[in-house]
């Protein structure tokens, strides 16, 4: 279906040091250029599968074994600047956090930590990544005023905007419209579609109809495990599980 | 049964009555109190200005027994102590309460933290104790000088005493920070000392700038350490240099010679002075320190709602 891996996932298993065991034997190619979508009832994992692909979940004390591959480098090899990893895979949390800063500064911030100097490239940056992220029109007169005085939706496409910044090749999402409203979700989801052109997209909906309206391809995770996958649309019209057509029906979960 | 309930409810009412005065004279009382002592202090020192030209006050000797009271040595004295104790305190305090709240694993935390506090109610005498035995001796022979009882001993000592309460009041201003913030920097390719100085601390600014009014207002009441190991020679202290002589700070001043003067003279009315002064000095750094506080809460709300 998709023959172009982004990112090859092999047997991957990660437990917590209080025993929880959050994903059991992942295997997963997400596809280069594509929506992949991970759903699925509370527990399931997602927030652990993506905080792992870049690496966020060091800091916790958790047991990783398996290996994840980002084009042809396992991601745990000891030699991966886990720095320029975060870089190359940027993430958007559920809860938009901006920084204590102006709007300009929560975009240049990253690359400035980066070592850009250049103002004209910092400039470029905000304007770039503000449109892509359907934001631009909106801030572009004020750019210079505190983030935190931003919508909810405003400020979560801020947070997207911020990561695009760094020009990464991977975005992960974790529910980033859970706090946003159906006409903010709405904007955020069609920036989406545009910029799956250019990046690789892994998402944890905030529902199953998201997960419906825009997976590429959908992923279905029980309790730490896959338990199904397939494009969007034959997923959720022939779902071959039985627990994956209890989901989808609204029969659990 | 009638009567029962209306005598029931009267007496509920006069209860109500009785405890919210007695709540409303205890808020109130601090307000007098404070009242009461700023116009004790006033009565008391007043008639120092009756006896003395400001200039007299305002000059260099403090030897009551010929009549000089110049509070110069005393004032400057105290300065540069605190000075010192702050430029000792406030970096090094910072940065355990950075380790405490961000670099430490938790059971390393657990013992820490607690530690910190106990260190906080040490009393002061005990750590004036110390500084003659252990620290005077060793001013006094690594740095080659007459005497180890200087004002940097006392600093040093005065620093121990503020770093309790800085780090306490820091790192709890610091792990008040959303975690989100860390990961959002962490996520944006931020390394952990990036992450830490340029998006928690300033973050926590309001809670870490209360932090250090709290230990520098510590140290400038502080009278028994700095009795014990500052040598108490009220001299002029005139720059960097007067660290390393015997000074005098105003607490060990009416500390030392309250006890000792005629009741009514000039003399007693002079060191009410000076505590009018300590009195002013500490109610200053207070009120800055609110009114920072305030400010930055003002401007949470603000963008809060």
């Amino acid at each position: 279906m998709f023959d172009n891996p982004k990112i090859r996932i092999n047997e991957l298993s990660v437990g917590y040091d209080d025993g929880t065991q959050a994903l059991s034997d992942v295997c997963l190619d997400i596809p280069e250029n594509a929506i992949t979508a991970l759903f699925g009832p509370a527990g399931g994992g997602k927030s652990t599968l993506l905080r792992t692909l870049n690496r966020l979940n060091d800091l916790l004390d958790v047991s990783i074994s398996g290996e994840v591959m980002l084009d042809d480098t396992n991601i745990f090899d000891r030699n991966v600047d886990v720095i320029s990893l975060r870089r190359r895979v940027g993430i958007v949390f559920a809860q938009p956090i901006p920084l204590p800063f102006s709007i300009r500064k929560n975009i240049t911030y990253g690359l400035e930590l980066a070592g850009e100097r250049r103002r004209a490239k910092l400039d470029d940056a905000v304007e770039g990544s503000l449109r892509s992220s359907a934001l631009w029109d909106e801030v572009k007169d004020r750019l210079d005023d505190s983030a935190n005085a931003l919508s909810g939706g405003q400020q979560q496409r801020l947070c997207i905007a911020r990561v695009l910044a760094l020009a990464p090749e991977v975005l992960l999402l974790d529910e980033p419209t859970s706090g946003l409203d159906p006409i903010s979700t709405a904007k955020v989801e069609s920036s989406l579609q545009i910029l799956k052109q250019d990046y690789t997209v892994v998402i944890a909906p905030s529902s199953i109809q998201q997960t419906a309206r825009i997976a590429d391809l959908a992923v279905f995770m029980l309790q730490g495990e896959l338990v199904e996958w397939g494009s969007g649309e034959d997923l959720f019209s022939a779902p071959r599980e039985k627990q994956t057509e209890e989901y989808i029906t609204g029969r659990f979960g | 049964m009638n009567s029962k309930m209306i005598f029931n409810t009267k007496y509920r009412q006069l209860l109500e009555f009785v405890v919210e005065a007695i709540i409303r004279i205890s808020g109130y009382s601090a307000v007098v109190f404070v009242g009461l002592i700023f116009l004790f202090l006033m009565q008391e020192s007043l008639p120092t200005f009756g006896e003395l030209q400001a200039r007299d006050l305002w000059s260099q000797r403090w030897y009551p027994i010929e009549n000089y009271f110049g509070v110069l040595p005393l004032l400057s004295g105290s300065l540069i102590i605190t000075l010192g104790a702050a430029f000792i305190a406030i970096p090094f305090g910072l940065m355990t309460a950075i380790f405490i709240a961000e670099i430490a694993p938790l059971w390393l935390r657990e013992i820490l933290k607690p530690l910190v506090e106990v260190l906080g109610g040490v009393p002061s005498v005990v750590l004036g104790f110390l500084g003659i035995t252990v620290l005077a001796p060793l001013v006094r022979e690594e740095l080659y000088l007459p005497t180890g009882l200087t004002a940097f001993t006392g600093a040093v000592l005065l620093a121990g005493m503020a770093i309790p309460t800085i780090v306490s009041v820091a790192e709890d201003a610091l792990d008040a920070v959303p975690k989100a913030y860390r990961d959002a920097a962490l996520a944006l390719g931020a390394t952990r000392w990036q992450t830490i100085w340029r998006v928690t601390l300033p973050a926590a600014r309001s809670g870490v700038l209360t932090a250090t009014m709290l230990g520098i207002g510590r140290a400038i009441g502080e009278t028994m350490t700095v009795m014990m190991v500052t040598g108490n020679a009220p001299q002029m202290a005139s720059g960097l240099g007067s660290l390393f002589i015997s000074l005098r700070t105003m607490t060990a001043t009416i500390a030392a010679e309250m006890g000792e003067v005629a009741n009514g003279s000039l003399h007693y009315h002079v060191l009410f002075s000076i505590g009018l002064i300590l009195f002013l000095v500490s109610l200053t750094v207070n009120i800055t320190a609110s009114a920072v506080l305030f400010r930055a809460r003002k401007r949470t709300e603000r963008l809060l709602s």
